[in-house]
Order: structure tokens, then C-alpha cells, then sequence
């Protein structure tokens, strides 16, 4: 589904599914594409994203890159 | 909207699924294997408790049939619960394997490799060595050179092709040949040709 967006969105990882330093990482990546700040507390890491430019679904294709880069640091098989 | 497949749960929402797993049956190591599989056509999104049920929400990357995409997703989940389950059963004897490779190294002292395994390539080295010993011994033994091979002792067929038989010899050889059994016919006698010229 095609939702391209530049406003500013919410998501949150689990802590219990996703490292912190994996998603440090994303961001890191995704430097170029958007500014995204990150918050912590107890259970979750609330993430906001505001791409620079219009995106299709910038905070799904987000989610799953932080998932590509959990699975390729641990190897999940 | 809800639908209940025996242990996945879903629910489909604003275009997307919301699938609820069990982790007893699909573990988590499955479920990110599964998500993982399908991240080309699909947004994942993975929430719950580990313990007691994990969600996973689904979102559709082109419009397509809900329905069929979370059969897909079970699918897929089914196929690495599998993989898992064979990869666990085998585990022992890929160990097993390693372990004798090692083993069969000379790191096998390092490694911890069972007793009745270290026995028997102690056994096997006991039984070489024992040979080797009793080649030895033999080869001391042998004052007439009997367990010398032919070659070493004479060299190889090859070398001696080129020369002629009868100048190998040394002439002590025919010390004890008085009747000259040993000379060729055609010394003794001369070749047919001449006879018959």
C-alpha cells in the first residue's frame, strides 16, 4: 500500500524483540533519508521519523530494516 | 474481522494482519525467521510478550488478499518450525562428526572429545606403532638382506633395459658354470643364419 509521507511519525519497538543497538544502528543509517529521534523507557523504544522527502511508507520499510539488521547481526535462522 | 486458525489468531485491520502466536509451538527464533522471509512483500511489525503471546502485524507492500497473505505467513512459519525442528534433531551428529574430525587432528587433546572416542584412536595409533616396531626388528634380523626389496637392492628395471643382459653380469657369476649352461646359444653356437650360409 502506497502511503508516501513527510509529517512526523510514531512508532515503537518492544525492547523485548528489538536491541537498542540495532535500532541505534538504523537511525544511523537512515541519516540521510530522515531525522528520527529516540526515546526510552522500561518496555519500549518510541521512535519518531520525519523524512526529509516524500516516502512510500517510510516507518514500514524502517521496521523492516532494523529487522533485516537484527537478523543479519544474529543470524537467526 | 477475526478468524481463528488453531494456534495463529487473526484479525485483519486498515489493511493490514494481526497475527497472534503462540511461542510454546512457534518459537520466536521461527517467527523472526518467517517475518524475515517475507520482508519483500510485506511490513513487519513485531509486539507482545515473548513468554505468552507474540503479535505480529502484517502489512501488505502492493494491495493484496489479506487472507491469502496470512495463509502465506503460516505457511512460512510452519516451514522454519520445521527447518528448526530438523536442525535441533541433527545437532548431535553434526557435534558428533566435528568432534571426530578433530579427533582424527592433532589438537584432539584440546578439545573435549569422549573417553570411549580418544580409546579408540588410541588404540588404532598402539597397532601402528606396533608394526613399525616389528618392521624394525625384522629389518636388524635380516643379515642376508632377504626383506630388502629387489629394487633397493638392484636397482629399477628401467635403469637396466638399456644395458644388455649378458654384460650385467659379472663374470665371477659363471665361476661355477664349467659346462657353459649358462652362455647364450647363440655365443656357444653362432646364429642359425650363419649355419645355414
Amino acid at each position: 500500500m502506497e502511503k508516501k509521507m513527510t509529517k512526523a511519525i510514531e512508532t515503537k519497538f518492544n525492547k523485548r524483540f528489538y536491541p537498542l543497538d540495532i535500532i541505534k544502528k538504523a537511525i544511523e543509517d537512515y541519516k540521510s533519508a530522515a531525522d528520527i529521534t529516540l526515546e526510552e523507557d522500561t518496555e519500549f523504544i518510541k521512535v519518531k521519523i520525519t523524512p526529509k522527502e516524500e516516502v512510500n511508507n517510510i516507518k514500514g520499510e524502517f521496521c523492516n530494516y532494523v529487522l533485516a539488521l537484527f537478523m543479519d547481526k544474529y543470524k537467526v535462522e | 474481522m477475526g478468524e481463528n486458525t488453531s494456534n495463529l489468531n487473526i484479525s485483519t485491520n486498515n489493511d493490514c494482519i494481526e497475527i497472534k502466536l503462540d511461542p510454546k509451538i512457534y518459537p520466536i527464533k521461527v517467527i523472526y525467521a518467517a517475518c524475515y522471509s517475507l520482508l519483500e512483500k510485506i511490513y513487519v511489525h513485531i509486539d507482545g510478550d515473548p513468554l505468552s503471546t507474540i503479535t505480529v502485524i502484517l502489512e501488505p507492500k502492493i494491495k493484496t488478499n489479506l487472507e491469502e497473505l496470512s495463509k502465506e505467513f503460516e505457511n512460512e512459519i510452519i516451514k522454519h518450525a520445521f527447518y528448526n525442528s530438523q536442525n535441533k534433531d541433527s545437532t548431535g551428529t553434526k557435534i558428533l562428526m566435528l568432534k571426530r574430525i578433530l579427533a582424527m587432528s592433532d589438537t584432539y587433546s584440546e578439545i573435549n572429545v569422549p573417553e570411549e572416542e580418544v580409546k579408540k584412536i588410541q588404540e588404532k595409533s598402539d597397532f601402528i606403532n606396533n608394526v613399525k616396531e616389528d618392521k624394525q626388528s625384522l629389518e636388524e634380523d635380516d643379515i642376508n638382506d632377504i626383506a630388502v626389496p629387489w629394487e633397493e637392492k638392484y636397482g629399477k628395471e628401467s635403469d637396466n633395459k638399456n644395458s644388455k643382459p649378458s654384460e650385467d653380469l659379472d663374470n665371477e657369476d659363471f665361476l661355477d658354470d664349467p659346462e657353459g649352461i649358462a652362455i647364450p646359444w647363440e655365443e656357444k653356437y653362432g646364429k642359425e643364419d650363419d649355419k645355414s650360409n
